[in-house]
């Protein structure tokens, strides 16, 4: 697949809440961070779809964190955006911000 | 905190789903929001929030990202490597497997009452097939219970006129074939009835007289003790036994018995061994008859004539030996020995056959010919399912145009429809597994009894794995051609612009046809056979056995204890019992003969005439009888007179013969005057004078043709037999019996139509078998044809109600449609008398009296299925024809 130079909005959401969630970004906190702020309900495995694909877009990086009790004795996988990524989310929201200058304009306009 | 563990069933299925890099990862995660969740909302809420988060798609989707493992272990990815993989479109084939299930199981959810008919219709063709397999899988595929046991063949004497073709052999003549390098040993078996006294009442116990090599050559060992010896097989040495194991629980109560007498026929027998509990003589694997007793045979050569033909024979052939070789041989030597003994062994031969097939064929053919029954009903259900989803498939294609428009590649939707087939055969053969278990178990008790180790019947391993084989199979066909009907292109794009299930290709419609008519044509199949398998039952009941049996009471017994030593001792007892019978409230006659009739007692023995021009004559059958027993079975006298009383009790030299003898022996001369005897040279012999002949009747059995057979009085009869008849409905025989010798038992009490009963059990039970097939498959093939009418009648609703609004009439449009149907179902119908055609003559050895291709079963056959038909037919037609112009118009 040609890989895209856009980020989707849920991609972003996601980059975002890793960002937020800095030392503690790993796949619950994320789904809950989406969840609660977003409004967006989505399965675990979707966070882990999106997670997947950036990382293949050098977007986000992973490691092994330590297990713990509360998981059953299993390790989480930590997730930070990247160099890369971080930049290409600020593109995103310059695409949305030009886009939007032009709509308020618009809408301006009208009214 | 960690009371609120992930369950079990959700951690495992997440961790099928979850590509092993994230599996760690993901399962945590899960386990962590579920312990929150548990937490606060409680553990009901937290599980439906779990079962959720696994129905999500993306599941699958994670494994196009995660196949390599190596990226998730190096601590940073690589973006400089190039895609191990294909593009996340082609997704590995796991993943197609998981997505196909899922779909085919979202399609069941969402159609239950679709999936059920389905699964319904597959456990019922694959039922009787499933259960069929069990029978053969244990009455044919499992060897017989002898070591090597394809080498072990029986030896027979067979008469040259054909009439006696399994009969006994000669003792003298066996001891001869014995050193014959072909054979690795031979032995001889003679049934036999003992009366035992030791328990508070005498009893008969069933015993056989055997070879003393009888088990070395079987390769049984005793349970417990040892075989004969050969010496005891000489007189003298021969008061041993071996008991059955049942007759070891139930009369030693399975206390150590060896070395312990039996008193039996008076005489004191040593127990020295215990028989296995399976254990069977050969004989007796076919009907699971067990010997209470072996004991040796020890003939005495005085009184056992080259001629006399009284023992069953039994062989092993030679390591290498093929059965044509030891016939030849056998063959040559019997010839020398007739040679050598002239008269001994004229009129005969000896048929060689390999136990197997003596036992397991008869029913080999019945078996395989049930399969076949069950097997084409199997493919009429496969083709009734094909018929459903192929009109199913027709309501389905505006979901395939949308798939298909999405990018689903056609071998996608193919794929997805032959795995939503596999996944309903697979649990129409589950649940038709247990219906034959139920069958199997049914069977079994209602068989009669003569289907050796049938009790062995079930659904074994072998038998389930190949049920959900071919349920796996038939679940490919019925999913794969539609499917692949469905989409062939131009299907789905047609379908996608609008008309939406009403559409369907010209390939589509022909194939439903198709179907339909396949269904009628198989279901044709079956009823004709059924018919058939009926047809000769009924006349297999009305055949006339020659004697009457309504009323008629048996009784046997067994004179055989030292008592009854000499004839005159036995005469003595017989007319005592008579005396004793007749005295029983409602007995109205009373009469005695040696073998009766249907019972499977039969002697076949040497004759001499004294005023035929030749000399002895090959076999027949001998009865010793009173006056009054040819008139209680109604055997008409057709020339001369019968034995009278004063005969009797004058004992006066006379005889009589059946219309076979007089035909078969005296050809033309009349019997009437001539002198019969057993055997001119014995001493005291006396020539009997024939005064009658009577008509024939079918000694052995309906279907057997009526034997030569000659008549003396009983007071004449060397042999320990002795069979009443009573004519009466009941009486107490038992009691007025032991009134004569209270230490005599009867060994059957029994009606004379009992007797008859069991001789047409058999086929009762294949018509029974092979009906149920065929009703099934006429009710699968109404419901076919119902499903083409209704679904010809949906794809016209439109159509219809123009007609019907530019002025059509009901009952024309009615009656277009039902011929549509009846179009399909003649044609159906004429394919499958074509193929009976050619398919009954596999019946041709379980019909008596019918034509494998007999017309008014095939008449009758098709004028069934066309009735059938028409109203499976005419149903929806009429439900058609009623419709509102105005509401199918406005349909889409």
């Amino acid at each position: 697949m040609k890989r895209r130079d856009y980020l989707t909005d849920f991609e972003q959401l996601v980059m975002l809440a890793v960002l937020q969630l800095g030392d503690e970004a790993y796949g619950a906190p994320i789904r809950a961070a989406l969840e609660e702020q977003a409004g967006r309900v989505v399965s675990i495995a979707t966070i882990y779809v999106a997670l997947s694909r950036l990382e293949e877009q050098d977007l986000v990086r992973s490691w092994f964190a330590e297990p713990t009790a509360v998981r059953g004795g299993r390790s989480k996988r930590l997730y930070a955006v990247t160099e890369l990524g971080v930049e290409a989310l600020e593109r995103a929201r310059d695409h949305f911000d030009r886009m939007w200058d032009g709509a308020r304009e618009a809408m301006r306009r009208e009214s | 905190m960690t009371s609120h563990r992930l369950p079990v069933l959700v951690a495992l299925v997440a961790a099928a789903l979850a590509p092993r890099p994230l599996r760690q990862a993901l399962l945590g995660d899960l386990a962590e929001e579920f312990a929150a969740i548990a937490g606060t909302a409680g553990r009901g809420p937290a599980r439906r929030w779990a079962w959720q988060q696994l129905r999500s798609p993306d599941w699958l989707r994670l494994r196009t990202y995660n196949r390599t493992p190596r990226r998730w272990f190096g601590a940073r990815s690589r973006p400089s490597l190039p895609p191990t993989h294909g593009s996340p479109l082609e997704p590995d084939p796991m993943q197609n497997l998981l997505f196909d299930l899922q779909g085919a199981f979202r399609t069941i959810r969402r159609q239950p009452r679709l999936a059920a008919t389905v699964i319904l219709t597959v456990a019922i063709g694959i039922v009787g097939s499933a259960a069929t397999l069990g029978v053969i899988d244990a009455v044919l595929l499992e060897p017989l219970p002898y070591e090597a046991s394809r080498g072990l063949v029986t030896l027979r004497s067979q008469s040259d006129n054909g009439q006696i073709v399994d009969g006994p052999v000669s003792l003298v003549n066996l001891r001869e074939w014995g050193e014959l390098p072909v054979f690795d040993g031979v032995f001889a078996v003679q049934g036999a009835a003992m009366t035992y006294r030791g328990g508070d009442h005498p009893e008969n116990l069933s015993a056989a007289r055997v070879s003393p090599g009888t088990l070395d050559i079987l390769g049984v060992d005793p349970q417990q003790g040892r075989g004969f010896s050969d010496e005891e097989g000489v007189p003298g040495n021969h008061r041993v036994v071996l008991i059955s194991h049942g007759i070891w629980q139930t009369r030693f109560a399975g206390e150590p018995a060896l070395g312990r007498a039996m008193i039996l026929n008076d005489v004191e027998h040593t127990v020295i061994g215990v028989l296995p509990p399976e254990f069977r003589m050969p004989g007796e694997l076919a009907s699971g008859y067990t010997r209470d007793l072996l004991v040796p045979l020890a003939p005495d050569p005085e009184n056992w004539p080259r001629n006399r033909r009284a023992a069953f024979a039994f062989a092993r052939l030679a390591d290498g030996t093929s059965i044509g070789r030891a016939q030849e041989t056998l063959d040559s030597t019997f010839a020398s020995q007739a040679e050598l003994h002239p008269g001994a062994n004229d009129g005969w031969q000896i048929t060689t056959r390999r136990i197997t097939d003596v036992v397991l064929g008869p029913f080999r053919t019945v078996l395989l010919i049930t399969f076949g029954a069950a097997l084409m009903l199997l493919t009429l259900a496969t083709v009734n399912l094909i018929n459903l989803m192929l009109v199913q498939g027709l309501n389905r294609q505006a979901e395939l145009a949308i798939r298909a428009s999405l990018g689903a590649a056609r071998p996608r939707l193919i794929r997805g429809l032959l795995t939503e087939g596999v996944v309903l055969g697979v649990l129409g053969g589950i649940v038709g597994l247990f219906g034959s278990g139920f069958l199997l178990t049914a069977l079994t008790q209602l068989t009669p009894g003569n289907v050796p180790r049938l009790e062995n019947s079930a659904v074994s391993v072998s038998v389930v794995a190949a049920t959900l084989l071919v349920s796996a199979l038939v679940g490919l066909f019925f999913g794969g051609i539609p499917a692949w009907l469905a989409t062939r292109p131009g299907q789905l794009s047609s379908a996608s612009a609008g008309d939406r299930g009403a559409t369907s290709s010209p390939w589509q419609r022909r194939a439903i046809d198709a179907a339909a008519t396949l269904q009628i044509g198989l279901a044709v199949t079956l009823l004709v056979g059924a018919g058939l398998l009926g047809r000769s039952f009924v006349g297999l009941l009305g055949i006339d056995p020659g004697f009457a049996s309504d009323n008629v009471l048996t009784v046997q017994v067994v004179a055989l204890r030292p008592t009854y030593e000499n004839m005159e001792a036995r005469t003595a007892f017989v007319e005592q019992v008579q005396r004793s019978f007749r005295a029983v409230p409602g007995v109205t006659a009373v009469g005695v003969t040696n073998f009766m009739p249907y019972t499977g007692a039969n002697t076949v023995d040497g004759y001499d005439l004294r005023d035929m021009p030749f000399e002895r004559r090959p076999g027949a059958g001998y009865r010793a009888i009173d006056a009054h027993y040819l008139d209680i079975l109604e055997i008409e006298v057709v020339k001369g007179r019968a034995i009278t009383p004063a005969d009797i009790e004058s004992q006066a030299p006379v005889a009589m013969i059946n219309e076979s003898m007089a035909a078969s022996v005296f050809n033309g001369v009349d019997p009437i005057g001539q002198g019969i005897s057993r055997d001119a040279e014995a001493e005291g012999h006396v020539w009997l004078e024939i005064v009658g002949v009577v008509a024939d009747i079918k000694h052995t059995g309906p279907e057997a043709a009526a034997e030569p057979e000659w008549y003396a009085s009983f007071n004449r009869d060397p042999y320990a037999l002795k069979s009443f008849v009573l004519a009466t409905s009941l009486a107490p025989v038992r009691a007025a019996l032991s009134e004569v010798d209270p230490m005599m038992a009867p060994f059957a009490v029994q009606s004379m139509n009992d007797f008859i009963d069991e001789h047409v059990a058999g086929p009762r039970f294949n018509v029974a078998t092979i009906g149920a097939f065929a009703l099934v498959a006429i009710a699968l093939a109404a419901v076919g044809m119902f499903g083409v009418i209704a679904n010809s009648v949906a794809r016209r609703h439109r159509e219809t109600g123009i007609r019907l609004a530019l002025g059509a009439l009901g009952p024309q449009v009615r009656n277009q449609l039902v011929t549509e149907g009846m179009r399909l179902a003649a044609l159906g119908t004429v394919l499958g008398l074509g193929a009976s055609f050619l398919l009954t003559q596999v019946l041709t050895s379980m019909l008596r009296g019918v034509s494998p291709r007999d017309p008014a079963t095939m008449t009758a056959v098709a004028g069934l299925t066309l009735l059938v038909a028409a109203t499976a037919c005419f149903v929806p037609a009429r439900r058609a024809a009623r419709v509102d112009p105005a509401t199918a118009l406005r349909a889409d």
